[in-house]
């Protein structure tokens, strides 16, 4: 049973991406959250980055514009581009909110941090692409596309990523301010990276693997997920680290905390996710056992209030 | 097309401020609330029923014509109503629960109907003083009002351009 499992890790890891698109998403996610517990120092991330980096540009959407066209519906469609779009903007975000944490911290988080901007930029590239080859979204520059895409993104994207935004203005002020640094690293590494963008990943990969849909997409936003992998576990490495070093900044993921979570009440679109074969009740689960994965598995335990706020987590996917 | 506008008032005006008032103390329209589901709403009522921060609304660059810049519109709230709307200098916009910034340029897309939210996610407007953390605990009220604030007409250079056009023909 362990060498069937530490196989199945070693397929995940070691994967071209011709190869990924025969692995499953919960055997990465898996892969994830194996090495949270362990959680890997930033050379081997960024040792692991270069043997995983793969090439945006060798995907081949032509099967996936077909498939769009003649083989979902149209309820379909418009729940892949909701959930999607916030990804697609997600993404953009991420890249340029990035670069003024790496202005902090140790050498070797530099090094790996200038791993994971190369990474949302490329990830900004797979959705600069899809929405152009698959869904057909007009424009000739990436700004383009995303203005095409906005409409499709919920209003309550504005508070985990407006929060982002506005989190790295005061680490400009400041980048090595360990307290904003662990606030950052709240909303970035664990709430959009640890469980927005699994969930969504998870939702939208089983629904291509059950249906057979969309190949090149499958592809690319595995290998998104094994991108993430490397992210989720450096954030949270950043974040115990800092706990460690001043038991204080506990307080700062907590206040993180319950302003992402006091977002979260607010839903402006239902998402029909049952056409992507998701209840609301299942996606709540899935996202509540994210992030609860992440908490428990670096040590970083909860008061009860914001215990509570968990329970009552609502399946927002855009919003936070 | 309406090429002068008289009847408009200037940006950051005493009229245009009451009006800003009005219109963020009232909120939006049956029809514009048609547009979100119910509970993003209760949200927005549930933060408001008891808010008592106060805004200043910045332009650095209000064109001189118009008695130049930094202009500082300040929002005074009171147990979720919009009590007061002033026009005011740096120092008592200083002591606003939050200021907010954006250029004369970005002051101009959002009164021409650019998304309120999305000018918060690319710092088109932008907190520049006031906890991130609290201000974020009520950003749905914000960018709603933000949007309302838009929707107010107003003059933004000497030409007399009229910023929305749709509400110059009511």
């Amino acid at each position: 049973m362990v060498t069937r499992q530490e196989t199945v890790q070693e397929r995940v890891a070691n994967s071209t991406l011709a190869q990924i698109r025969d692995v499953d998403i919960d055997d990465v996610l898996d892969y994830l959250h194996a090495d949270l517990k362990k959680l890997p120092d930033y050379l081997d991330l960024y040792r692991r980055y270069l043997r995983q980096r793969w090439d945006v540009y060798e995907l081949d959407f032509d099967q996936d514009a077909i498939d769009w066209r003649t083989r979902m519906s149209a309820e379909e469609r418009a729940a892949f581009v909701a959930i999607s779009s916030g990804f697609h903007h997600g993404e953009r975000q991420v890249e340029v909110e990035l670069p003024v944490f790496m202005l902090g911290g140790s050498e070797e988080s530099k090094i790996y941090m200038s791993s994971q901007i190369e990474d949302e930029a490329r990830h900004t590239i797979f959705f600069d692409r899809f929405y152009r080859e698959v869904v057909a979204l007009p424009g000739t520059g990436i700004q383009d596309v995303l203005d095409a895409s906005y409409p499709h993104v919920s209003e309550t994207f504005v508070g985990p990523f407006g929060l982002l935004a506005h989190q790295a203005d005061e680490l400009r002020r400041d980048p090595e301010d360990p307290a904003a640094r662990v606030r950052y690293g709240t909303t970035y590494f664990l709430w959009i990276e640890g469980v927005l963008a699994l969930s969504v990943m998870k939702i939208t990969l089983s629904y291509c693997r059950t249906r057979k849909l969309l190949p090149a997409y499958y592809s690319g936003f595995t290998a998104t997920c094994r991108d993430e992998a490397r992210h989720v576990q450096g954030g949270m490495r950043i974040l115990r680290d800092a706990v460690q070093s001043d038991p204080a900044m506990l307080h700062e993921i907590h206040e993180t905390l319950r302003t992402i979570l006091r977002m979260n009440g607010a839903v402006s679109r239902r998402l029909a996710l049952e056409s992507l074969g998701w209840t609301p009740e299942e996606v709540r689960r899935l996202m509540i056992r994210q992030l609860t994965m992440k908490l428990s598995d670096v040590g970083i335990d909860l008061p009860p209030d914001l215990r509570e706020q968990i329970d009552r987590l609502q399946p927002e996917l855009a919003g936070g | 097309m309406p090429t002068t506008t008289t009847s408009a008032p200037a940006l950051f005006s005493p009229e245009w401020a009451e009006a800003v008032r009005d219109a963020v103390d009232r909120g939006p329209s049956d029809e514009l609330r048609a547009e979100k589901l119910p509970t993003y709403w209760e949200w927005i009522d549930e933060v408001r029923a008891g808010y008592d921060d106060s805004w200043a609304l910045v332009d650095p660059d209000l064109p001189a014509e118009f008695g130049g810049g930094p202009a500082h519109l300040l929002l005074q709230w009171e147990r979720g109503r919009c009590t007061r709307a002033a026009i005011v200098g740096p120092e008592e916009a200083a002591g606003a629960t939050y200021v907010l910034r954006a250029t004369h340029e970005a002051w101009r897309e959002l009164l021409d109907g650019a998304d309120a939210g999305r000018m918060l996610i690319y710092r088109r407007v932008r907190l520049e003083r006031g906890d991130v953390l609290q201000f974020f605990r009520g950003v749905y009220f914000v960018v709603e009002a933000l949007a309302a604030l838009g929707r107010v007409p107003a003059r933004l250079d000497e030409v007399g351009r009229l910023t929305d056009d749709r509400q110059a023909y009511q």
